[in-house]
Order: structure tokens, then sequence, then C-alpha cells
């Protein structure tokens, strides 16, 4: 009797926290997945180096180096990604602060021209570096400018339809995100016509410095039947990057990394 | 002989710029051509460039080998160090460079009201571009971080450099004095001058603004020769000092499409013998842009300016226009491809008889290394001395290629 007892207690043990997990997994509303995805442990700043190959009708066509670099005050968060490679684009610098609860505010720096200016928030979805990435695909979903809704759960992931609150680029996105730790596993992009035209998955997750690192992603274009692949490599996090290192004056710089 | 011995150098010094910056080096071909009915130039330009990082230090080369191929005439090989310069940074919070370094104020296109220390190359139409037209100073320039949204920075350039304009026998020598800034005031000072800036940049929610000061005086001091009729004629030197000053400041706010420059810089320019004016013409002058940028997300973009510049203190003896205001519009958008770009430029006068000037670039890009662009630049109008109306028969077919590796 007391031998079942201990059994009793350790299968609770073991199974309550999963059945409560679970529990208030099935009581998370899209908005509320979106939140804990958006918060998920990325480190007070991380800086990487970003290799991007870019696949033309499945055959490799262009690759590219990058830098990023950001740094999180868990209000707002300011990205500066600089290009290394190739030659025609080299020292190309785009900088954005993501604010809260304004507009992005975003500035390029063009070696050509040799000086940093202040651009408009439409370049976020313009094509990054030739690549099938915009600068607002490498950027997290925001919570102000779009709707959550939750579907049914799909292959064991939590699913989440996104709709923008104002016209955008896409009418619709369906997020595939992990049940244990809020990484988005899968992103498939809807055109105005409702037919899927973009997929975005992540490929490779890495634990680094105890947080859970996209190494891997791709994202393909499914109507110019291109897909860029992105790997991180020397990922770095808390390393102590300044708020002075993202200032808009400050951009003209070597790659370092 | 002479141009094989300027290729051997360029030779020696790219294989030297290899060893030292090997950290990061690269080089660039590039060739530009024109025609039209008068001979025109061919432009051949090989470039290294270098970049090494040690500790708290960054420097930069950019070398550059040009070669000038003007039909009829003789051709010109020029050497020259584009940028050679060095970046020390003790901390996050200083930044002090010295070297040779183009450094650009102005935030607008084309036209540039704070650009006052950039000297810049009006030889030829061929680079419409700012960055191709602009020649390096030697400086000393310290940047102070003051917070994560202000800079201030300080400028002391020891040795005024002209701009450099068209021969007088050049079809792109100019009939009027239009462009004040860059064709009379910058040019007119005696001998060597010494010139400081500072800058201050803040960003804030309304956008980002800047406040430039700018001052130039001789290094050396230069001497007048003054006329004397009584008692009994004589003649005799005396000390005299020419001053430019000039301040400005410019702002931009971006909203989802659109972005939104203003820029206004105001000069003066003295001479005085002793401290004392004399036949000064002080032409006390202002330039202002306002410029209305649209963005949409399919990559088109439109760029409208209006540009003014008036003389303040005009007087007829000095035989400038007092006013002169016009439109530049810019477009640009990908054809088809998105390798292949169509640029349009066009600028109008607002007063009659200036004529206009387009041009119309079609870029293409091959891979990742590879651009070749060609277009037609046009001017046109009936008066003589007009803005772009006295260039009326030099149109022009252009060409350019590019490698970089």
């Amino acid at each position: 009797m007391c031998k079942f007892k201990v059994v009793t207690k350790i299968v609770i043990l073991i199974f309550l926290p999963l059945v409560t997990l679970s529990a208030i997994s099935d009581n998370l509303d899209g908005k509320a997945i979106a939140t804990r995805a958006y918060h998920v442990e990325d480190g007070k700043d991380l800086k990487a180096k970003v290799s991007m190959t870019i696949f033309e009708n499945k055959k490799e066509s262009k690759t590219r180096s990058l830098e990023l670099f950001r740094i999180d005050d868990n209000q707002n968060d300011r990205v500066l990604i600089r290009v290394c490679m190739p030659q025609l684009l080299k020292g190309t610098t785009f900088l954005a602060w993501n604010n809260q609860n304004k507009a992005s505010d975003l500035w390029i720096y063009l070696p050509s021209k040799k000086m940093s200016r202040r651009i408009a928030e439409s370049a976020k979805y313009q094509s990054f570096v030739a690549s099938d990435y915009t600068y607002d695909d490498l950027s997290k979903i925001s919570l102000t400018e779009n709707s959550f809704r939750r579907l049914p759960d799909s292959g064991g992931f939590f699913s989440v339809e996104v709709i923008p609150n104002k016209t955008d680029s896409f009418s619709k996105k369906i997020a595939l995100v992990r049940k244990d730790n809020f990484i988005v596993e899968k992103i498939t992009f809807y055109d105005k016509q409702n037919n899927p035209f973009k997929i975005y998955k992540t490929l490779e997750l890495k634990n680094i410095q105890g947080i859970w690192t996209i190494a891997k992603s791709s994202l393909s274009d499914l109507k110019n039947n291109s897909e860029t692949i992105l790997v991180l490599e020397k990922i770095e996090y808390n390393s102590n990057l300044s708020k002075s290192f993202f200032n808009s004056n400050n951009l003209e710089r070597a790659c370092s990394l | 002989m002479q141009f094989i011995r300027e290729i051997l150098f360029i030779i020696a010094l790219i294989v030297l710029t290899q060893h030292l910056f090997a950290a990061d080096f690269s080089g660039k071909y590039s060739f530009d051509g024109a025609a039209n009915k008068e001979p025109m130039l061919q432009q051949n330009q090989l470039q290294a460039n270098g970049n090494y990082s040690f500790s708290m230090f960054e420097s930069k080369a950019a070398l550059r080998l040009k070669h000038d191929f003007i039909l009829a005439n003789d051709t010109e090989m020029e050497f020259s160090i584009e940028e050679l310069f060095i970046v020390m940074a003790p901390n996050e919070l200083i930044k002090i460079t010295a070297g040779k370094k183009l450094t650009f104020f102005s935030k607008t296109d084309e036209i540039n009201p704070l650009d006052f220390a950039t000297p810049e190359d009006y030889s030829y139409f061929l680079h419409f571009d700012k960055a191709q037209r602009a020649m390096a100073n030697n400086l000393l320039q310290i940047d102070l971080l003051l917070t994560d949204t202000a800079n201030l920075s300080f400028f002391y350039f020891p040795e005024h450099k002209k701009n450099k304009l068209p021969a007088a026998e050049s079809q792109w020598s100019t009939n009027t004095q239009w462009d004040l800034s860059r064709y009379q005031i910058i040019q007119d000072e005696n001998g060597q001058k010494a010139q400081t800036a500072a800058i201050l940049s803040l960003v804030d929610f309304f956008g980002d603004w800047s406040v430039v000061a700018f001052y130039g005086q001789p290094l050396l001091p230069q001497y007048e020769k003054v006329l004397v009729l009584s008692p009994t004629p004589s003649i005799y030197f005396k000390e005299s000092t020419e001053r430019h000053f000039a301040s400005g400041f410019s702002w931009a706010h971006a909203t989802s499409f659109f972005t939104f420059r203003f820029e206004y810089a105001y000069h003066t320019n003295n001479s005085y013998i002793a401290d004392e004016a004399y036949l000064n013409l002080p032409r006390p002058y202002y330039q202002t842009v306002g410029a209305i940028e649209y963005l949409a997300e399919s990559g088109f973009a439109c760029n409208l300016q209006y540009v003014r510049e008036e003389i303040i203190d005009y007087d007829i003896v000095i035989s400038q226009k007092q006013i002169v205001d016009f439109f530049t519009l810019q477009l640009s958008d990908s054809l088809a491809i998105d390798e292949l770009l169509y640029k349009f430029r066009f600028a109008l006068p607002a007063t009659s008889n200036e004529g206009f000037y387009g041009k119309l670039l079609l870029e293409y890009s091959v891979g990742d290394h590879y651009l070749i662009s060609g277009g037609y630049a046009f001017f046109t109008g009936e008066g003589l001395d007009g803005l772009f109306s006295q260039y009326k028969n030099n149109s022009y077919l252009f060409a350019h290629l590019s490698a970089n590796l």
C-alpha cells in the first residue's frame, strides 16, 4: 500500500507539471502565445556573423556575409546590420530603432554616398541585400501592429494567425510556435488573394550561453522559386554593447567580426 | 614609356597595399565614356581599397589611378590617394580621425548647402553623383558621442583645397556665376587657408537635427598693395586677411512612406586690410533646400526638391543673379527584373530662359561584381547664359562599366 502511495506520488510529481503546462497552454489565446514568443529570452545584447546563401531555381547563385548587432532594453530594441561581402554592397549599414509605441526609426549608410540618412519605414519591406528576406522578416512580429487568433494546434505546435491592423504586403501570416520554448518554427505568408507566397522555417536551434538561438533558418519565395538560407556564426550574447554603438551618426565602420 | 611606368607603379602599390591591408582588401575598375558632337571624355579608373583594424585603431586607404582620354586632345594620367586616414577610438565615447578623408555634412541630394568644407571636381559633367565629384581634405576630426542620440564633431583642415572648375576652353566652362557656393565664394580667397568646423547632431521624437558652424581664414598673413596719392603718390603693403564664416542647420523626419528634409546655410565672406574692410563686397548669401522623398514598398522612389540661393545685400556691381531658384526631381524603380533599374533626374529653374537639365540612366547589375549603366543627359533652353541653356549643345550619351573584386 505504502509502495503504491510512493509510486502514485512519483507519477503525480512527474505528470502534474505536464498536465498543468498543457492546461496553461490550452488556455493561451493567440495574443498570449505571440507575446510569449516576442518576449522569449534572447539576452541583453547579441552580436553574430551571418552568412546568407541565395538559391535561385534550387541552384546556389549568391552568397552574402553580414554582421548583426542587437541591443534590447525590454522596451525598444536597436538592430544594426552591416554588409561585409560582396564588394559591391560592402559597408552598407542598416540601423533600426524598433520602438514599442511608435513606428521604427530607420537609417541607412551607403558607402557610395559616404553618409548615413534617415529613410522611410517602407524600406523595411524591400528586399534586403537582394535576398528573399526583407528587413521586416528579420524582425520580431510586432505585437501592436497585428491582431492574433489562435488556430487548432498543428503537428504539436501552437498555430497562430497573424493579421496586420493596417494594409501590409501580406494579408495574413500563419505562425507555428514551439510549445516548449515559444520559438517560432514556421511562418507561412499569404498574399492579398489569400495564396501562400513566402515560407519561413527554423532549420536549426542551438543553446548558446543558456539561450535558445535560431542558428539556421530559411525563407522561400514561392513565386520566384528562390530560397535564402541564413546561418548565424560566432554568436555572442551579453557582451555589454552600449547604446552609443547604435548611434545613427556612427555607422561608418569596417567589419570587425 | 611614362604610361608603362605608371602601370608598374600602381601594380606595385596594389601588391604593397594587399600586403599591408591583408585584413580587408578590395579593388575596383571602372570605365566612363561620354559622346556627343564635340570631343568628349573617356575615363578609366583603377582603385584599390584597404581596411585594417588593430587594437583601438582602424585604418583605411583608397588609392586611385585615373586615366583620362579626351578625344582630339592629349591623354592624362593621374595617380592620387583618394583617402588615407587612421581612426583611433580609445573608448566608445570618443573617436579621433587623422589623414585625408572625404567629409559630408549635408543630407540632401545633389545640392548640399551644408557641405562647406568639401571641395568638388566640376571638370566634367560626367560624374553627377556628389561622392564621385568630391575631393578629400587633410583633416583632424574629433567625434564625441555625448549621449546615444547626440554627437558633437570638430574638424580642423590645415589647408584649403579649391574646387576644380572646368578649364576656360572647356565646353563645360560657365558663362554665369549662378552657383554661389560652388563657383564663387569658396574660390576667391588669397593664399592658403585653414578651416575649422563643428557639427552637433541630435535625434529626437521630431527627427534628425544637425547644426553646423564653419570658419576659414588664411593660415599665414597676406599682404595687399595699397596706393596712396597724397601727399606724395606711393605704394606700400598692409597685412590683409579674408575670412569666411558659414553656419546652417539640417532637419529630417520620416513617416511610413515619406521622408522630409530641410537644410539652410548662411555664408559671409569678408576681406580686410589691417582690420579695416576695404573694397569689400560682403555678399552674404543663403542657400536652402526643401525635399520630399517617397519610397514605396515595391522600391519605387521619388524625390522632389526646391532649391533657393539669394544674395542678401545685393549690389549690381557684382554682376551675379540675386536670386536663383529651381526644382529637382529624381525617380527610380526596377524594370521587370530586380537587377535592371532606371533612374531619372530632372532640374528646372523657376526663372525663365534658364533651360532645364535631365538625365536618364539604365543600370544593370551582373551578379554581385559587375555593374553596367548607360543613358542620355540633355540640356535645353534658349538663353545664352541660362543656368542649363548655356550647355544646350553639350547633351551627351554616356556609358559606365565597373568591376568590383
